[in-house]
């Protein structure tokens, strides 16, 4: 499931290894365990895996929020490459999404970033862990209703 | 205190065998990506972020990416990516317009994410079309491709090797060699700084090294050396460091210069001669118009019209000060240098004209006083009435105090008078409040007011000299021109003496506040203020024995300053210049006139610039003949004389571009001011590569512990050990 592979637990450490790593590349000193490790795409860079992968995730969220009364309709670009270059109005509608996601339930209070700018490791784990919050609390929601009955809870107020 | 015994010293050389001309001459050609920037990467830029893409590993969470659209410059990127092998075909290349003497090309690939391609060939074509290729396989992100040329025509870069999924990117490309020498490599440094604080000579300044050179690199003889190569104008930086006492090397801010010439080489030994920028600007300027212009206008034309290289930053490598937009002239510029136009409006505008260790260019006010050009006033929100502000800025009468009755301060003993009640000496500022029997609660406070903006790095502020006694707390607030507050120091001074350090610019004015005494029922006491761009202090500690010469100027008299006017010498047009031609493009100079007019038989004008003493004409082709007439124009002048005093030298100040009395009154007082300065300290001292010429020092002399004054000739050698020689004009 696409929720299972988001990342939310980038380092510092992660980013120097990609540092560490394509410094190897350059001085021809990198195995071809690190080779494949690196073309794989490394967790401390933000690749064109990484923007597919949120994209993905956001859509899974809104089809699940979407089928609880919702309507949501994300317009993020999904099929990145590695030429791809991202533009101030992709990222634009990349972040909109993620703010959409947010304000379709309560109590998620992860922070989303105003732009893609200057993108550290912790901004990117918080986007991926905004994607995770929504989906735990609609399944939570989904959780409740399912366990008291909206009618019933509903009903409770006025007996 | 001071340390008898310095640790070693250390030097660093950077020479860039570089033509500075091949920057300008053409520009690089290949397929790029739309944001790419083909140009900066001529010269030395700084790149700060780098935009983002979706290249393999290469978007960094770090922070330091921009995603487009951006104004951020990314150099030149490529438009192609290596496959997953990283093998790619990039070729940018560039065609000059003249031929260039070139030792090879250093290239700075991407040094925003350290990363370079893994295989580079540079090819350079001559004159002849003969083609010299060096292939590099890169091992850091500025390499150099080191293939002598020496008419070079047309270079490619071809990069066939790189990381998986990237695109090339380069950030500069010099057109030379950088060569980089230290301690064991230099026989020899010598740097040489005069700046007349008047503007009535060029400032000089003067940089050489020797270095050993055994192969003979720079041998004119040696046929496969790069002595050709070498170019006038090619840069020199040069950095001192310190060894500190764990054994690390503190590195002071480069200085940086141009070669003056072509190296001379002697006895295995070879010696490279470097001046500041504005020794190079040595074509004439001759755009000069009759006409109101001010000052500023009139300088960034002439800054302009010398075609500088950008700085470091891709700003413009002057910095002209705004005062001088107030400033006019009516007069044409003659015809001259750059630089000696440049130094004429510093002259007249009493400035002070030189250039900084990035090789910028400064016009900027100079004032000759001891508050240098921190001029203003100081007023206070109360004062009793033995208080003055008028010698704060002299350091007044600091040998005495007058008594008063604050708790336990009128010391039996101590240098206290009783004040008169009229007719008192200046002896400082003394609050009208005090502070409580806790030593707070003070309230007083105390204020300068800029007459221009200013940076205010230091202020140091003398309180309570005669008792030695300072306040506990001082809150010194910095406003900008709208009375907005800039920034706020709270500080705790340790001696009565003590130094407020600020990074605040532009500032219109600064308060000090002083909250508490600790001392119980204390007034606030400031005897001096002072301002420093340095923190430097020439004690006699530091300056080698018995070198100290003191010399002292005579009387100043009068100042006569010429006020220059122009004038139709008549009304009818004269001949200035006729000639028969072949040529289509001409340039002509002639006397000073105005109505020109050009007339030509035998073909005709395409376009001309027409100037008040040259012209710049194209002409249709053919055998031709040009006439230029106009209305010649006379100079003439009204002397205006000021007098200082009643015997001694007299000073002639003659600048054609004082044309008005508000500007030559101006001028008289300014170089009243510093032809009054009568006291010169020259001496030998330990060297200390910070101090520049123009800052003001304090330094300790056989009869004053601290005396101010303006540094006018900074010299610096180096042979193992730094030393220097300096010539200080004192500001009592």
């Amino acid at each position: 499931m696409i929720i299972d592979t988001l990342i939310t637990n980038r380092t510092q450490a992660d980013v120097d290894y990609v540092n560490t790593l394509t410094a190897k590349w350059l001085a021809g000193t990198i195995t071809n365990d690190e080779k494949a490790e690196w073309l794989a795409g490394l967790k401390g860079a933000y690749n064109y895996t990484d923007l597919n992968r949120v994209g993905e995730a956001v859509e899974y969220v809104a089809d699940i929020l979407n089928q609880s009364g919702r309507s949501i309709s994300p317009t993020a670009k999904q099929n990145w490459t590695v030429a791809d270059i991202p533009t101030v109005a992709q990222m634009s509608a990349f972040l909109t999404d993620l703010t959409l996601l947010k304000s379709s339930v309560s109590g998620v209070t992860v922070q989303i970033p105003s732009n893609m700018n200057n993108l550290d490791y912790q901004t990117a784990n918080r986007i991926e862990q905004l994607i995770l919050a929504v989906y735990n609390a609609i399944n939570r929601e989904r959780a409740d209703s399912e366990i008291c009955g909206i009618a019933i809870c509903g009903a409770e107020g006025v007996l | 205190m001071a340390k008898t015994l310095r640790n070693h010293s250390y030097v660093g050389i950077a020479f860039g065998n570089i033509d500075v001309t091949a920057g300008s001459d053409g520009e690089w050609v290949g397929n790029v990506l739309p944001w790419s920037n083909n140009t900066t990467i001529d010269f030395t830029h700084i790149y700060n972020n780098t935009v983002v893409t979706l290249e393999l590993n290469r978007w960094s969470l770090n922070g330091s990416q921009v995603i487009l659209p951006t104004s951020v410059n990314d150099g030149l990127v490529g438009d192609a990516m290596s496959d997953g092998d990283g093998d790619i075909d990039f070729t940018i290349e560039r065609d000059f317009t003249f031929s260039h003497a070139l030792p090879g090309i250093t290239v700075t690939f991407d040094e925003l994410t350290n990363e370079f391609p893994l295989s580079v060939t540079a090819t350079f074509v001559d004159e002849s079309e003969n083609e010299y290729t060096v292939t590099v396989l890169p091992n850091e992100v500025t390499e150099e491709f080191e293939q002598v040329c020496e008419t070079t025509r047309h270079v490619e870069l071809n990069i066939t090797k790189m990381l998986p999924y990237r695109r090339p990117r380069i950030r500069t490309t010099l057109w030379g060699i950088g060569y980089s020498y230290t301690n064991a490599d230099l026989v020899s440094v010598t740097q040489s700084v005069d700046v007349d604080p008047l503007a009535r000579r060029l400032p000089q300044e003067k940089f050489s090294f020797t270095i050993l050179d055994y192969d003979h690199k720079f041998d004119p003889d040696n046929p496969s050396g790069v002595y050709a190569t070498i170019n006038r104008g090619a840069p020199i930086t040069v950095a001192y460091g310190y060894e500190l006492d764990n054994g690390k090397i503190e590195w002071l801010a480069p200085d940086t210069y141009s070669l003056d010439n072509k190296p001379t080489f002697a006895s295995s030994k070879v010696t490279f001669n470097g001046t500041g920028l504005l020794a190079t600007m040595t074509n004439n300027y001759y755009k000069g118009m009759l006409g109101s212009t001010n000052f500023y206008d009139l300088a960034v034309d002439i800054l302009e019209d010398a075609d500088l290289t950008p700085s470091a930053s891709g700003d413009d490598p002057w910095d002209v000060d705004e005062s001088l937009k107030n400033m006019y002239t009516v007069a044409p510029m003659p015809i001259q240098s750059h630089a000696a136009c440049l130094q004429m409006i510093a002259h007249a505008c009493n400035c002070r004209l030189y250039t900084d260790d990035q090789n910028v260019i400064h016009i900027t006010p100079f004032g000759i006083t001891p508050v240098g050009v921190f001029s203003g006033t100081l007023t206070d929100n109360g004062h009793v009435w033995i208080s003055s502000w008028d010698s704060v800025d002299y350091g007044g009468d600091n040998d005495s105090t007058y008594a008063t009755l604050e708790l336990n301060r009128w010391v039996l003993g101590s240098y206290q008078e009783i004040a008169p009640v009229t007719d008192v000496s200046p002896k400082g500022y003394v609050s009208s409040y005090m502070s409580d029997s806790s030593g707070e609660n003070l309230g007083a406070s105390w204020e300068k007011t800029f007459d221009i903006l200013h940076d205010i790095p230091r202020v140091v502020i003398t309180f309570d000299d005669v008792l030695g006694e300072y306040p506990n707390t001082i809150v010194v607030t910095y406003y900008d021109r709208n009375g907005d507050v800039i920034g706020t120091k709270t500080e705790h001074p340790d001696s009565e003496t003590y130094m407020v350090e600020s990074e605040y610019e532009d500032c219109a004015r600064f308060t000090v506040a002083v909250t508490d005494t600790r001392i119980p029922y204390r007034r606030a006491r400031v005897s001096r203020v002072a301002y420093f761009e340095t923190d430097y202090s020439l004690t006699l500690a530091s300056v080698k024995q018995d070198t100290i010469v003191t010399s002292k100027l005579d009387k100043l008299r009068n100042v006569t300053v010429a006020e220059y006017s122009y004038t139709p010498s008549n009304s009818n047009l004269t001949k200035l210049y006729e000639a028969t031609t072949d040529e289509t493009n001409l340039h002509i100079e002639y006397q000073l006139a105005s109505n020109i007019t050009i007339s030509v038989s035998g073909g005709s004008v395409v376009s001309s610039e027409v100037y008040s003493q040259a012209a710049d004409i194209v002409l249709t082709s053919g055998t031709k003949t040009i006439v230029v007439q106009g209305i010649t124009l006379n100079e003439g002048s009204v002397v205006h004389t000021y007098q200082y005093g009643s015997s001694g030298e007299d000073d002639i100040e003659e600048n054609h571009l004082i044309t008005n009395k508000t500007m030559a009154d101006a001028h008289a007082d300014h170089v009243a001011t510093y032809l009054q300065l009568r006291n010169t300290y020259d001496a030998s001292y330990r060297g200390s590569p910070e101090l520049e010429a123009g800052d003001i020092i304090s330094l300790q002399t056989l009869y004053d512990n601290v005396v101010y004054g303006i540094v006018l000739i900074d010299q610096l050698n180096f042979n193992g050990a730094i030393s220097g020689n300096l010539k200080v004009k004192g500001l009592a």
